[in-house]
């Protein structure tokens, strides 16, 4: 039926989430490359003609699409687990991971803010009760042990992460390009844990 | 060595796609007559060939006027004895608002993109005919049919009206085994791109950063990606395919 431990018993007013605390490095880690590499003279001329009226100075448009990006990071981290747990779900095995083949401007992944996201993702998860159940009852087949199941997993993460990065700086570019506003950038709602 | 002992004529082959096209249709063995407005251009193009031991001429014509185009195939077929390919390459842009855009603007591209390709083709078909073979691609743009951009009335209207050309004529000399075809490239990077950079007011590579974002392909098109699919275009295996148009761009 599905790979999750049921929770129909439990208080719902007990209200428990998937682990996100990596999402603070994200906020921070890829936020800081970003706005490191966002060069202020490719910006001067699109804010000059399109975006001075809501950001009177340059280095607040700057900030805004750094801000934008850094919740395209985290949405995507939640794409990478969504399909995580759709695979739950159906008990299927883990997707396999996509990566565009091309990146936007500014390329920011390093193999160093790669790995860090990743370690911090798999310290959350190697510790989460729910991920160690799914690993006992679906996986132990396909994983030769939950450390790598845990890692096939951030694995699919941290793609999310790079994936939403890129599709954020897409729409943004694809405003400046129609000269219209900047889109909306929404934080997903906290991933709630339940069955 | 797909073209062998062919005979190609490119249009506005001195720089660009028409040089890249001219480039590769040599690098698979056709003799190719490098036509430019600019001689400086073509024979430069031209001179590069011969120095790889390849067959090429240059040839100074304005495709808009018919004397100088009926001309340079003459010279053609003098030099080569047969003309097998024709790529009418040879295009400008005159963007600017449709209230302010000046008979000038209207008619030069008008004349370089339709009546342009109109001269070249009506001399070229001539031997074409005769040689019972022969293969036409017109280079267009995709923004009649797909894209309508602000301030390109000409252009689009130019190139809305080299795609029917280009089937009306693949209909009519079909008959003689001459395939007609358009291809329609857009977000390649070449000297125009430059220019559509000064003209939005940004720096070329902002534009190259931002425009892949509207390319699915994520990266802008090179005269290189053109040539190859004009290359497939002018050899025998693309014998059954005439009248259309086909768009680079990286995508719909």
């Amino acid at each position: 039926m599905h790979f999750l431990p049921d929770t129909e018993e439990e208080d719902a007013a007990a209200e428990r989430y998937w682990p996100d605390g990596f999402k603070q490095v994200i906020q921070k880690e890829v936020r800081r490359a970003i706005r490191a590499k966002l060069d202020e003279r490719s910006l001067r001329r699109v804010h000059r003609q399109a975006y001075r009226d809501k950001y009177r100075e340059l280095s607040q448009f700057a900030d805004r699409i750094a801000d934008m990006v850094v919740i395209g990071a985290e949405n995507g981290a939640d794409d990478g687990f969504d399909a995580v747990y759709r695979a739950f779900l159906t008990e299927s095995p883990l997707p396999q991971a996509r990566y565009y083949a091309r990146r936007f401007w500014p390329q920011i992944f390093s193999q160093e803010l790669k790995t860090r996201i990743h370690l911090a993702v798999a310290s959350d998860y190697s510790q989460d009760d729910g991920l160690q159940h799914a690993y006992r009852v679906g996986y132990t087949k396909d994983y030769y042990n939950f450390d790598e199941f845990i890692d096939a997993m951030t694995g699919l993460l941290v793609t999310g992460v790079m994936n939403g990065v890129d599709d954020t700086l897409g729409r943004i570019y694809r405003s400046f390009l129609a000269t219209r506003a900047l889109p909306p950038a929404r934080r997903n709602p906290r991933r709630l844990k339940s069955w | 060595m797909r073209l062998l002992d062919k005979v190609a004529l490119v249009t506005g082959a001195g720089r660009g796609i028409g040089k890249a096209i001219a480039l590769r249709l040599s690098d698979e063995g056709a003799k190719v007559i490098v036509n430019d407005l600019e001689p400086a251009y073509a024979e430069n193009v031209a001179d590069r060939l011969k120095q790889l031991g390849r067959q090429a001429i240059a040839a100074k014509a304005d495709v808009c006027e018919w004397p100088e185009v009926k001309s340079m195939f003459e010279q053609a077929a003098h030099e080569f004895g047969r003309i097998d390919i024709l790529i009418n390459n040879a295009g400008i842009r005159r963007d600017v608002a449709f209230h302010e855009m000046s008979e000038e603007d209207w008619d030069s591209v008008v004349a370089v993109q339709l009546k342009g390709s109109f001269n070249c083709a009506r001399a070229a078909q001539k031997y074409m005919v005769k040689q019972a073979y022969g293969k036409i691609v017109n280079i267009a743009s995709p923004v009649p049919v797909a894209l309508a951009k602000q301030g390109q009335v000409n252009y689009s209207a130019a190139n809305a009206g080299l795609e029917g050309f280009t089937k009306s004529l693949a209909v009519e000399l079909g008959a003689y085994n001459v395939n007609v075809n358009c291809i329609a490239p857009d977000f390649i990077d070449t000297e125009m791109t430059r220019n559509a950079a000064r003209r939005e007011g940004m720096y070329l590579d902002d534009l190259k950063r931002f425009a892949v974002a509207e390319i699915p392909l994520r990266r802008l098109g090179t005269p290189g990606d053109v040539a190859n699919v004009a290359l497939f275009l002018v050899s025998d295996e693309s014998s059954f395919i005439s009248g259309q148009t086909i768009c680079i761009r990286g995508g719909p």
